[in-house]
C-alpha cells in the first residue's frame, strides 16, 4: 500500500510576521487519495492547504520554511516557476468564484494563458471535457455562452472545479468547497470528489467531521498550528491515537 | 468519560443508554440466579415468575436498542462515543439472549422433580449459575469503569463455566446408563447445563465488545 507519497511536507514553518502559524508540520500525501484536513478554525489547515501552491506568497507578511516537494521537486527552489505550479496544483475556493464570463470563457481561460491548447477544436474538446469530469456538461451543454455567475451555487461551483482540472493538474486543493451548498449540491460535489480522485490527487479542508469521513481516504487533523495525528481516514474517525483528536472529532472540550 | 461534550445533550443521552444497559443486567443477573434457585427448591412459583420476568427484560432490551439508534441518527458519534453507541446494541443483544436461558431454564423446572439422584446435579448447576451471574456483574463493572483487565478476567473465568459443563455432561451420562428412566429428566439437566454454557460465552462476547469500546480493536478468538 505504502507508494512513494506524490507530495511531502517536511518540517514546515510558517509565520505571519512575527506569529507563528504552522510548526513543524511533516506530512506525506498519496498519490490520487483524498486527503482531508480537519481541525479547528486557526488551526493552520488552511494555511498548510496554501503552501501547497505558494498562494501564501501573495501574503506579504507571510514567510514559510521548511521543505515542500511534489514528485520530488522542491516547490519553493529559487528556479520554480510559481505559475506554473499554480497550473500543476489547482484549487478550488470555499465560495465559488466563476469568472464573470460565459461558461466556455470560464474553462477556456486557464488552457489559454497556459498555452496548452493552440486550436479551436482542441479547446472544444478541453473545455467539454472539463465539464464532463465536473458532472457539469449535460446542464449546461446547450448554454455554454451564458454567463457563469448565472449558475446556481453548486454549478457554480462545479464549474469551478472544471476550470480547475482543465489544465491537467496533478493536485487539487479545496479549501471548504462544499460549506456555501446546499446538501444536494453537498452530495453532487462529493460524489464528484471520489470520481476526480482517480485522476487527481486531491487535498480538501473542511469543517464537516462527516464529510471529511465520507470523501478521504487519509485523514491530518490540525491543532493550534501543530500537526496531531494524520492516518487512515477509517482510523482517525473509529478509533484516533491522540486525545485531542478524540475530542475535537466527538465534539468535546479539548 | 472525564471530558464533557459541548452539546450537553448528547452526554446525557449516552449516560442514560449506558445506565439502562447496567440495569437490564442486573436484571438478567437476579433471573439466572433466581431460575437456578427454583430448579434447586422445585419451586415452581419462583420458576413461574422468572418466566414472566423475560419480557421487562426484553422490553428494557428494545428500548435501549431505540435510543442507541436515535442516538445514532440524530448525533452522528464518532470515535469513542460511536464505539459506545455500538456496544450497547451488542452488549444489550447479548443480555436478553442470556435472560432467554435463564427463561428456558425455569420451564424445565418441574421435569426433573422425580430424579432420585438430582441433589449432587443440582448443586452443581446453581454454582454454575452463580459463577455466571458474577461474571456477568464482573463483565459489567468492567464496562462502566471501562477496564480492560477485569473484562479480559471475566473473559478467562468461562473457562471455569466451560469444563463444569463437560463434568456435569459426564456425570449425567452415567445416570443415563445406570436407568433409562433416568434419560428424561437427564436429558434437561443437560439442555440446562448447554445454556449455561451458552450464558458464558455471552459474557465473553460482552468482555470482547469492553475490549473494542476501550481499545477500538476487535479480539480475534
Amino acid at each position: 500500500m505504502q507508494k512513494t507519497p506524490l507530495i511531502t511536507a517536511k518540517d514546515v514553518d510558517v509565520f505571519y510576521g512575527t506569529k507563528q502559524a504552522l510548526d513543524k508540520i511533516t506530512l506525506d500525501i498519496p498519490e490520487h487519495k483524498v486527503t482531508s484536513l480537519i481541525g479547528p478554525s486557526g488551526c493552520g489547515k488552511t494555511t498548510f492547504l496554501r503552501c501547497i501552491n505558494r498562494m501564501n506568497d501573495l501574503v506579504d507578511i507571510c514567510r514559510v520554511e521548511g521543505q515542500i516537494e511534489i514528485a520530488g521537486q522542491d516547490i519553493y527552489a529559487p528556479e520554480v516557476d510559481v505559475v506554473a505550479l499554480r497550473a500543476h496544483v489547482g484549487m478550488v475556493f470555499q465560495k465559488p468564484n466563476p469568472f464573470p464570463k460565459s461558461i466556455f470563457d470560464n474553462v477556456a481561460y486557464g488552457p489559454k494563458i497556459h498555452g496548452l491548447v493552440s486550436t479551436k477544436s482542441d479547446m472544444e474538446e478541453v473545455v467539454e471535457w472539463s465539464l464532463r469530469k465536473a458532472g457539469l456538461w449535460e446542464e449546461v451543454k446547450d448554454r455554454l455562452n451564458e454567463t457563469g455567475t448565472g449558475l446556481s451555487g453548486g454549478q457554480q461551483q462545479r464549474l469551478c472545479i472544471a476550470r480547475a482540472i482543465a489544465v491537467k493538474p496533478k493536485v487539487i486543493l479545496m479549501d471548504e468547497p462544499c460549506s456555501a451548498l446546499d446538501p444536494i449540491a453537498t452530495a453532487i460535489i462529493e460524489e464528484l470528489i471520489d470520481e476526480l480522485r482517480k485522476k487527481f490527487t486531491i487535498i480538501i479542508v473542511t469543517h464537516s467531521m462527516q464529510q471529511a469521513a465520507r470523501v478521504s481516504q487519509r485523514t491530518a487533523f490540525f491543532h493550534m498550528g501543530n500537526l496531531v495525528e494524520s492516518g487512515a481516514t477509517k482510523t482517525i474517525f473509529t478509533s484516533p491515537q491522540d486525545e485531542r483528536t478524540q475530542n475535537y472529532i466527538t465534539g468535546r472540550i479539548g | 468519560m472525564e471530558n464533557t461534550h459541548i452539546v450537553t445533550r448528547f452526554d446525557k443521552d449516552l449516560n442514560e443508554i449506558e445506565t439502562l444497559l447496567v440495569t437490564m443486567a442486573d436484571m438478567v443477573a437476579a433471573q439466572i440466579k433466581q431460575s437456578a434457585q427454583a430448579l434447586q427448591n422445585g419451586d415452581d412459583a419462583l420458576a413461574k415468575a422468572v418466566s414472566k420476568g423475560d419480557s421487562a427484560i426484553n422490553k428494557l432490551e428494545e428500548r435501549i436498542d431505540k435510543k442507541a439508534i436515535r442516538l445514532i441518527a440524530l448525533r452522528q458519534p464518532m470515535a469513542e462515543d460511536l464505539r459506545s453507541a455500538i456496544t450497547t446494541l451488542k452488549v444489550s443483544t447479548s443480555l436478553e439472549r442470556m435472560g432467554d436461558y435463564a427463561k428456558t431454564l425455569s420451564y424445565r423446572v418441574h421435569q426433573v422433580d422425580n430424579f432420585t439422584a438430582i441433589k449432587p446435579v443440582l448443586r452443581s448447576i446453581v454454582e454454575m449459575s452463580e459463577k455466571v451471574a458474577a461474571m456477568l456483574d464482573m463483565v459489567m463493572e468492567a464496562y462502566v469503569n471501562r477496564d480492560l483487565k477485569k473484562a479480559m478476567q471475566a473473559r478467562e473465568a468461562d473457562q471455569e463455566i466451560n469444563d463444569k459443563t463437560d463434568a456435569l455432561f459426564r456425570e449425567l451420562l452415567t445416570y443415563m446408563m445406570e436407568n433409562p428412566r433416568n434419560i428424561e429428566p437427564c436429558t434437561h439437566l443437560l439442555f440446562i447445563s448447554k445454556n449455561l454454557e451458552r450464558s458464558g460465552d455471552q459474557v465473553t462476547n460482552i468482555a470482547e465488545q469492553v475490549h473494542y469500546l476501550v481499545t477500538g480493536e476487535l479480539l480475534e478468538e
